[in-house]
């Protein structure tokens, strides 16, 4: 009787083992192990080349271009779709005429595809007749490509993330926001305790645990989200918008170095795994959870 | 009149939620240093009333003075006041000792000032021992103290109080009503309190502000509210079980009563203020309830059930009894209007000069 209850859980979780192991833990394990081996290239199978593939990237000038545009790009859309999801988040915590239009419109670049976001934003970017160069030359301001300038091309991605990320962001903080008692604000009223300084002493504080949520999503994100870098730039010019992830693509299905491919991946996920578990010890002790 | 600086007026105030009066045109006068109860039921407009005071909501209509100032367009912090809320609002992420001192650091109070007034306040409240906890890891009674505290540190005249014990349990709530009476008194605070439980306004109020319905029932000393209720809608509601009302034909050319009182009228008698008598209209025993020291007897005159309060050590009545009452207890209502007929009223000696039973209606 027992064994047959066995046989019925393993056969009802199947399905789900099957996919996950075929398409998650089995490719995670075989990248490790590629990349320790070199691209096999037609009749030369692939050799066992220990730390070749790494040591290589630290002579690979596009690889360290692409490990600073990642960190440059981190660095930009971490902080500022965090505090601009917030901003959104304590402008819609509070009730208006028009207050759920003004949620839904802060709200809908994230029910977007990232694609379709990047196609809007080539026509903002676009020189001459797009939005941003229409505001320019009313101002008597010159055209400006800023796609495809190599100074301003990764800020330019890095906008569209930002604008994409936001809102779904603010959804988690306008929950959070929501759970604070109103008798909170309230008792702070009656001390004198100004708008700024309650959101500083009060606000800020509990919502800890949401924004390390958001923050870890954020820096996954920053990582994970280049969906808009094929459509915008591939990666150019002169690889100013080569993020590592989109390396990773070039090198493994445009170039077919799989192994180094490989490599990079271990790399990546090396980072994400470092940054993750730092952020949860490093923001522990400043979180207060209920 | 000489107005003192923590006397709180209230005129002509009203507050209205769409079309419906959650306070509808009030009017009372809150003495200075007296221990003021709002007290009705659910609904009734008495947190309403004190969240006009404390500047937390706007008043649709009418003025309210604090000290004889106009306090309509200054924000809660200008009013000079404290306020104790019914949840306590205390800050989860901060420990008790910066939860009492919130408004003082934001208020920019000197860091020795501060800890000196700290400690006081601390040793007064009993909570000298858990000011490095955080509130979570306070029992309900302690919170409360902390929120107390937060308010008593501020050395601010007036506090205000929203159903502050209506959180604790029975025994807590019992002592914490001697404790906050001593304290107001203590340190002279003028207290505005909210609460539905009249034994809270009956134990610690100077004057109880009786409201229903977006009204003021009644203001007086618990005495008065309990003795001479001003309306059929005090009498009901004060007391536990509440007074009795008969209506006045029942009672028609008994003996002890004023001359004229009878017809159109309700006559109100406390449970304790009746008894079997030799003579009197007949009741008819419907049960006993015993109650250790007393007996509660339901009986009924007429159509009317009742409720009589006896001792314990009596004899419980027979099934048909005659009622008898204390003479000069009884309180004569207009039956049409509810209010309180005064030319009924017996004088007695501790009945003020001036009825103040009748400053709103």
């Amino acid at each position: 009787m027992n064994s047959r209850n066995w046989i019925y859980a393993w056969l009802m979780l199947l399905p789900a083992f099957v996919f996950l192991i075929a398409f998650t833990h089995l490719p995670a394990v075989t990248t490790l192990i590629d990349s320790f081996f070199t691209t096999a290239k037609g009749r030369r199978a692939a050799a066992f080349t220990g730390l070749g593939n790494y040591q290589k990237m630290l002579g690979d000038p596009i690889f360290v271009k692409a490990m600073v545009n990642s960190a440059i790009y981190a660095a930009i859309t971490i902080p500022a779709s965090i505090a601009l999801s917030l901003a959104m988040a304590l402008l819609v915590h509070r009730s208006f005429r028009g207050v759920s239009l003004m949620r839904m419109a802060f709200f809908t670049p994230t029910v977007l595809p990232l694609i379709a976001v990047a196609n809007i934003w080539l026509f903002f970017y676009a020189p001459g007749f797009g939005l941003i160069d229409q505001i320019r030359l009313y101002f008597g301001l010159p055209s400006a490509n800023y796609v495809g300038q190599p100074d301003t091309a990764l800020y330019a991605v890095a906008a569209v993330t930002i604008w994409k990320e936001a809102g779904f962001f603010m959804i988690f903080f306008l929950a959070a926001l929501q759970t604070i008692p109103q008798s909170l604000r309230e008792a702070a009223a009656i001390e004198g305790c100004g708008r700024w300084t309650f959101f500083r002493r009060v606000t800020l504080p509990l919502i800890m645990p949401t924004t390390l949520f958001v923050s870890v999503n954020a820096v996954i994100n920053a990582f994970r989200l280049v969906d808009h870098v094929f459509v915008m730039t591939k990666g150019g010019p002169d690889s100013a918008t080569m993020l590592l992830l989109y390396y990773i693509f070039e090198t493994g299905f445009r170039f077919w170095d799989t192994a180094y491919a490989a490599a990079l991946t271990v790399v990546l996920i090396a980072i994400l795994s470092v940054v993750g578990i730092g952020q949860f010890f490093l923001a522990d002790r400043r979180v207060h959870y209920k | 009149m000489q107005t003192s600086p923590s006397q709180i007026q209230i005129e002509n105030v009203s507050r209205l939620f769409g079309q419906t009066a959650a306070l509808d045109n009030v009017s009372v006068s809150l003495d200075a240093g007296d221990f003021s109860v709002l007290l009705g039921p659910s609904g009734c407009g008495k947190s309403t009333l004190l969240r006009l005071i404390a500047g937390l909501d706007r008043q649709t209509s009418g003025a309210i003075r604090i000290g004889g100032t106009d306090v309509g367009d200054l924000p809660p912090s200008a009013r000079d006041l404290s306020m104790v809320f019914q949840s306590y609002a205390l800050f989860p992420h901060l420990s008790v000792a910066e939860n009492i001192l919130f408004g003082l650091k934001v208020r920019r109070v000197s860091k020795a000032e501060r800890l000196q007034r700290l400690n006081q306040v601390a040793a007064m409240m009993g909570l000298s021992a858990l000011l490095a906890r955080k509130p979570s890891e306070l029992s309900g009674g302690q919170q409360q103290r902390v929120a107390l505290a937060r308010a008593v540190i501020s050395e601010r005249p007036i506090c205000l109080m929203d159903e502050p014990l209506s959180n604790l349990d029975a025994k807590l709530r019992a002592d914490m009503r001697v404790e906050l009476r001593a304290i107001q008194q203590k340190l002279g605070l003028t207290v505005v309190y909210v609460t539905h439980d009249q034994i809270e306004a009956m134990t610690m109020a100077d004057r109880i502000i009786v409201m229903s319905a977006g009204r003021i029932e009644q203001v007086g000393t618990p005495e008065e509210v309990y003795a001479r209720p001003a309306t059929v809608f005090t009498a009901g509601f004060i007391g536990t079980p509440p007074m009795n009302l008969f209506p006045g034909r029942l009672f028609a050319g008994q003996e002890g009563l004023k001359g004229g009182a009878g017809e159109g009228h309700l006559i109100g008698l406390r449970p304790e203020d009746l008894s079997v008598a030799a003579r009197g209209p007949e009741a008819e025993l419907r049960g006993v309830e015993y109650l250790g020291a007393d007996r509660l007897v339901s009986a009924r005159l007429g159509d009317t059930d009742f409720i009589m309060r006896m001792p314990a050590s009596a004899a419980p009545p027979p099934a048909r009894f005659a009622l008898g009452w204390a003479e000069g207890h009884e309180s004569i209502f207009d039956a049409a209007t509810g209010t309180r007929l005064t030319q009924f009223d017996h004088p007695t000696a501790s009945q003020p000069k001036k009825d103040l039973t009748h400053e709103t209606a």
